[in-house]
């Protein structure tokens, strides 16, 4: 080969290519985690305030657009309002009879969720959905399969990865995710999976149980370090998997993943 | 000196803004690429040979905040820059009235290659079905309208850098 060929743009791109390559398929992953780790934490003022301006426009795009909304989300809120006010007080009723019974058959308390609040700098770089990150990691206690929630216990994902000061938490509609679950109102059990352009879907549910549209989905807490009873989503829609062995449901998620700016990791 | 350090400034904001503002602000599945709106820019202004390292610093750093492997946008960047250099210096120097559409293709070839690779790497196996038409066209029309929000003042900056470094030279 010519000397001239060592110094053509070809050359440099099959270079990359070969150089790049190997990398990627011999993925030592862990080996740039110092890098990101002092990335992550020179640039964090300026990822947060970015993030930040992100955050105030969306919610200005949001009013902007929810003008026309507010008397009918008004009207429909007072009434959610009022129905929710009285399974209130029928849910306290449950919980003192609850207490009293458990007392009575001497049953350990639910368990109480120790959870460390954190906040969002990040999201999908290819927007996604897949993932986000945020300013808690190792030394703040964060470990890997740690399930993220917001503040009303419903589940958004869980920790994938921990560096020292920041954390990637992947989404339950990652199609890589997948989560335990069971319809609180049925009992049926299945998995929630991720699924790309669609959101949630919970699979492998028996013919046999009954899921309807409107049932709300919770974790199961089976088999993982997530407890049982976070939320989860709505059914949206009923449908048979294509081999018709399971039946499966298109989940509604209750969170609005790009809107996130504070959510809660629990330990 | 200051060439490197405006570049890795430059860079660096553009990762820091694609992952906590254009990812947040676009709808889903609709982000537009600051990082190939960069690209094609940069090569188009300075060409290959002298923008190539900076695409694989880009590329890294882009790997390093998307939490990716190391190595996979720097061989996306790299390609789409050879491309675009490799027709631009045939078109765009040839045939200036066309320069405009020569453009336009570059933008919608490099967001299909990009785009549907990046499909492919967060869903293998429901890849084909998930390259949606749709998405690609609101992500080509939003990463051209990057390209012109980035392309002029790159250009003026990087015509500031060649008459600083000149001058520097001179004395």
């Amino acid at each position: 080969m010519s000397k001239n060929f060592f110094s053509t743009k070809l050359f440099k791109v099959i270079l990359v290519i070969a150089v790049f390559g190997l990398l990627i398929f011999s993925n030592p992953y862990n080996l740039f985690n110092p890098v990101r780790s002092i990335f992550f934490g020179v640039t964090y003022p300026f990822q947060k305030s970015f993030y930040f301006l992100s955050y105030k426009i969306n919610r200005f795009n949001d009013f902007v657009s929810s003008i026309g909304e507010l008397k009918r989300d008004n009207e429909k809120l007072t009434r959610e309002n009022q129905k929710l006010s009285a399974e209130n007080a029928m849910l306290r009723d449950m919980k003192k009879e609850n207490a009293v019974l458990r007392e009575q058959l001497d049953l350990a308390p639910r368990e109480e969720l120790e959870l460390r609040s954190a906040l969002v700098t990040s999201q999908d770089a290819h927007g996604f959905g897949n993932w986000l990150t945020i300013n808690k990691g190792t030394r703040d206690g964060i470990e890997k399969g740690m399930p993220v929630i917001v503040s009303d216990g419903i589940l958004i994902g869980r920790i994938e990865e921990a560096h020292s000061g920041r954390s990637k938490v992947i989404l339950i509609t990652n199609p890589q995710s997948s989560v335990n679950a069971v319809v609180s109102d049925t009992d049926a059990k299945g998995i929630i999976r991720g699924e790309f352009g669609l959101g949630l879907i919970l699979d492998m549910v028996l013919q046999t149980d009954i899921i309807q549209e409107g049932n709300e989905v919770v974790t199961s807490g089976i088999g993982e370090n997530t407890p049982r009873g976070l939320l989860v989503g709505k059914i949206q829609e009923v449908r048979s998997s294509e081999d018709r062995l399971f039946q499966q449901a298109v989940i509604t998620p209750l969170v609005k993943f790009s809107k996130l700016r504070v959510v809660f990791v629990v330990k | 000196m200051e060439k490197k350090t405006i570049r890795t400034i430059i860079i660096i904001l553009a990762v820091l803004i694609q992952v906590s503002f254009l990812a947040v602000v676009f709808p889903q599945y609709n982000v537009p690429s600051i990082a190939l709106a960069l690209v094609v820019s940069w090569t188009i202004i300075s060409g290959f040979q002298q923008i190539f390292p900076w695409i694989i610093l880009l590329g890294f750093f882009l790997d390093i905040v998307s939490f990716q492997t190391v190595g996979i946008n720097i061989i996306l960047l790299v390609m789409i820059s050879y491309f675009v250099s490799f027709f631009s210096r045939r078109f765009l120097l040839e045939h200036r009235g066309w320069g405009t559409l020569i453009i336009v293709f570059f933008i919608i070839i490099s967001t299909f290659f990009y785009y549907s690779v990046n499909v492919f790497i967060a869903d293998s196996e429901n890849a084909l079905a998930n390259i949606s038409l749709g998405n690609v066209g609101i992500q080509t029309i939003v990463n051209l309208i990057l390209f012109l929000i980035i392309y002029f003042p790159l250009k003026k900056i990087e015509e500031f850098l060649a008459f600083y470094d000149r001058t520097v030279k001179i004395k």
